[in-house]
């Protein structure tokens, strides 16, 4: 038996050291988009509930914030929240009031538009009903069409006030498109803390936030190279933080000879065409997803200056000649992966 | 050298019975762990096929293979060969899919929106990124 000793001591080292926390994962059609949420843990059971639950958080946050669904709280307001009010309602001069975890997110949206000088703008529904990138007949929309549409288009007309809001202008509405995205998966990850997950992802269509580590290793993410489709231009390694980035290269459609992408300036009404992609690591999805989408509006140089002026907010900008800029707090690795 | 050697093998002549079982168990755990290693990220890879939030097919990724699935808005082709697989024909309308090309590696994924597919291809392996924002 004594000769066994050693022997049973170092099986027990191995098994000790085997025995790590094991990934579970589940992927679904969510959002307009693939959400993939993968959480380690030690319980099989545990694991598989926190992902369930933060996948039906996600589903309400879309029911939710969805301008594309007619019953969603935002679709109420975009009928409803115009100067005149309903004739007959209640509600004196169109003040609607609005849910605290929509008036909230309504008033984060107004801080991303002033901090990139309205270049992020929530009002520009408008604009993106006309150019129509939802449907599958893609053409450019008159530049008459386009001008009427550009007044409707200002965060400044848009009141919050107590709990309320009021559109100034008729015509008006609202598509949290450029956010609700990353606060979904905020929703997600919070739904995940409560159930004591501390290492996990949760990805909606790219833009993501990595939870503690992964197996003691920080979570490494690829970005996606801009021009080549299924290439990494490069990879960043993160914890407890947001990646999300907004690209020219997801919705697009070509005419007379010109490439149409789906990130609309809400100042010109055309494709904001200063970048092919940014992309921004913060301590909040919310928060990042509508920097990113902001800031390939604004532009790499006063996108880039933005970054470094905000306190835990990190960066990467491929400019239109597909230069690529990083933010002095962040480790890029430029590794050209052939993911093929 | 010669004189480093000879002090190695004093020193081994002095090593119990019990140190070399344990030395030998030691060897033979570390060879055996990573020949597990080394076949896993080969052997057993599958080809996970979705619609919707329906799992629809699981094949080998090493059968070589064509499946049609109907899509939301219409079939979409996916051809398995030669351990990678791909999205051949699809009724969707930008082609995303189609033009992802050819995934083999666990967690990699194919998806076309519009026709909600979702080709996902499944197994133990250590991808060289854990995910790709874009």
């Amino acid at each position: 038996m004594k000769k066994f000793r050693a022997l049973i001591f170092v099986f027990l080292i191995f098994f000790v050291c085997g025995c790590g926390k094991k990934e579970y994962s589940k992927v679904e059609f969510l959002m307009d988009t693939v959400v993939e949420i993968r959480v380690h843990h030690n319980s099989k059971a545990e694991a598989e509930k926190a992902i369930n639950n933060s996948m039906e958080e996600m589903r309400r946050v879309e029911q939710k914030m969805s301008c594309f669904l007619p019953d969603s709280e935002v679709s109420r307001i975009n009928k409803e929240a115009f100067l005149e009010g309903k004739r007959g309602s209640p509600l004196a001069e169109g003040w609607i009031p609005v849910s605290d975890e929509l008036f909230s997110l309504l008033e984060e949206s107004v801080l991303l538009s002033k901090l990139t000088k309205g270049s992020f703008d929530i009002t520009i529904f408008p604009l993106w009903k006309i150019w129509k990138f939802e449907g599958e007949n893609l053409e450019v929309p008159s530049k008459g069409e386009i001008e009427r549409v550009l007044k409707l288009v200002d965060y400044n007309n848009m009141i919050l006030q107590n709990k309320k809001i009021r559109f100034t202008k008729r015509g008006m509405s609202i598509d949290l498109g450029g956010i609700a995205k990353g606060y979904a998966v905020d929703a997600a990850v919070n739904v995940l803390k409560k159930k004591n997950i501390n290492s996990a992802m949760v990805n909606a269509g790219g833009d993501m936030y990595v939870l503690g580590r992964k197996q003691g290793k920080f979570w490494r993410i690829g970005i996606r190279h801009p021009r080549r489709e299924g290439e990494i231009l490069g990879i960043i390694e993160v914890e407890n933080k947001a990646v999300v980035t907004s690209g020219d290269y997801e919705r697009f459609f070509f005419s007379g000879g010109k490439r149409y992408h789906h990130i609309i300036n809400p100042k010109t009404g055309y494709p904001a065409d200063e970048c092919q992609s940014v992309t921004i690591v913060a301590e909040e999805a919310t928060f990042a997803d509508g920097l990113a989408t902001g800031i390939f509006v604004l532009g790499p140089k006063e996108g880039m200056a933005l970054i470094e002026n905000l306190a835990g907010v990190e960066g990467v900008i491929i400019n239109k000649e597909g230069d690529v800029s990083v933010s002095s707090g962040l480790v890029f690795k430029i590794e050209y992966v052939n993911q093929k | 050298m010669s004189l480093f050697l000879r002090d190695w093998f004093s020193r081994l002549s002095m090593l119990t019975r019990n140190d070399r079982i344990l030395i030998f168990s030691l060897v033979a755990i570390a060879s055996f762990s990573f020949a597990r290693l080394f076949f896993t990220s080969h052997e057993g890879k599958e080809v996970l096929v979705k619609v919707g939030n329906r799992p629809v097919q699981k094949v080998s990724l090493k059968m070589d293979k064509r499946i049609n699935v109907e899509g939301e808005k219409g079939s979409v082709v996916i051809e398995v060969k030669e351990g990678r697989v791909r999205v051949v024909e699809s009724s969707c309308f930008q082609k995303i899919c189609v033009n992802t090309g050819w995934i083999n590696k666990p967690g990699q994924n194919i998806v076309c929106l519009p026709n909600k597919v979702l080709v996902t291809i499944e197994g133990k392996g250590s991808p060289t990124i854990d995910a790709v924002s874009y």
